[in-house]
């Protein structure tokens, strides 16, 4: 049986070892955190935050995707 | 039909935009609950929180809030309030361990736990300015209801 101490210590006392694509995906957690918090901040209506906070997540995301890739290309070409 | 904010019905009192952010930095969404914008401020409170202690489940507490190591990065976690203190105090006491390079986080977590807690500190600093301008709203459609001074 885990005990809560034992818990809260793998929690957050370990740290992670974070590998291969997870270093990518963790991009998508603080992407969907920021666009929740700002359309929060903007929706005078609560009811149209989540499709305003899963539409501006996913243009964060993709932007950077293809900020990614604009980047890898030059790099590749300069290589 | 939507119903109403405390912002569209002011109380007569205006509140107080100092408490307000104060109010705001000790716990992320307090400052909009105080205002009347419970649902918004337990949003905030929920979202602000989880990103902040999940950067920290990531890199460890030891390695988050540091601010020997992480430079700048201190400065923005230190705007989420009361509990940064208390992952730098509990950082603090860690490093005092006989072991503590065992928590120390390698790279490339220790790298994101620290933006997650920077950019959650971000946010809330975000939030601050948003509760003091919903203040600021509230104040001017009171000042504006009520009655002119006499000789004014």
């Amino acid at each position: 049986m885990i005990v809560p101490t034992d818990l809260l210590h793998s929690l957050f006392v370990k740290p992670l070892q974070i590998t291969g694509i997870w270093r990518l995906a963790m991009l998508i957690p603080l992407a969907v955190s920021i666009s929740i918090v700002l359309k929060t901040i903007r929706c005078e209506r609560l009811r149209s935050i989540p499709v305003a906070s899963f539409v501006l997540a996913v243009s964060i995301v993709s932007g950077m995707m293809a900020l990614g890739a604009v980047l890898l290309l030059i790099f590749r070409l300069m290589a | 039909m939507a119903k109403p904010d405390r912002t569209d019905l002011p109380p007569q009192r205006p509140p107080s935009t100092a408490f307000a952010a104060i109010l705001a930095w000790v716990l992320p969404g307090l400052g909009h609950w105080w205002i009347g914008e419970r649902a918004r401020g337990l949003i905030l409170f929920i979202v602000v929180t989880v990103t902040f202690w999940g950067g920290v489940a990531v890199a460890g507490i030891r390695s988050t809030v540091t601010p020997k190591e992480n430079g700048a990065w201190i400065a923005a976690q230190l705007c989420l309030g009361p509990q940064a203190f208390v992952a730098m105090y509990l950082s603090d006491e860690i490093k005092k361990l006989p072991n503590e390079e065992l928590y120390k986080a390698s790279w490339p977590a220790s790298t994101i736990g620290v933006v997650y807690a920077g950019v959650a500190g971000l946010l809330n600093l975000l939030i601050i300015i948003d509760v003091l301008a919903r203040v600021e709203t509230v104040r001017s459609i009171i000042g504006a209801r009520s009655p002119p001074r006499k000789g004014a």
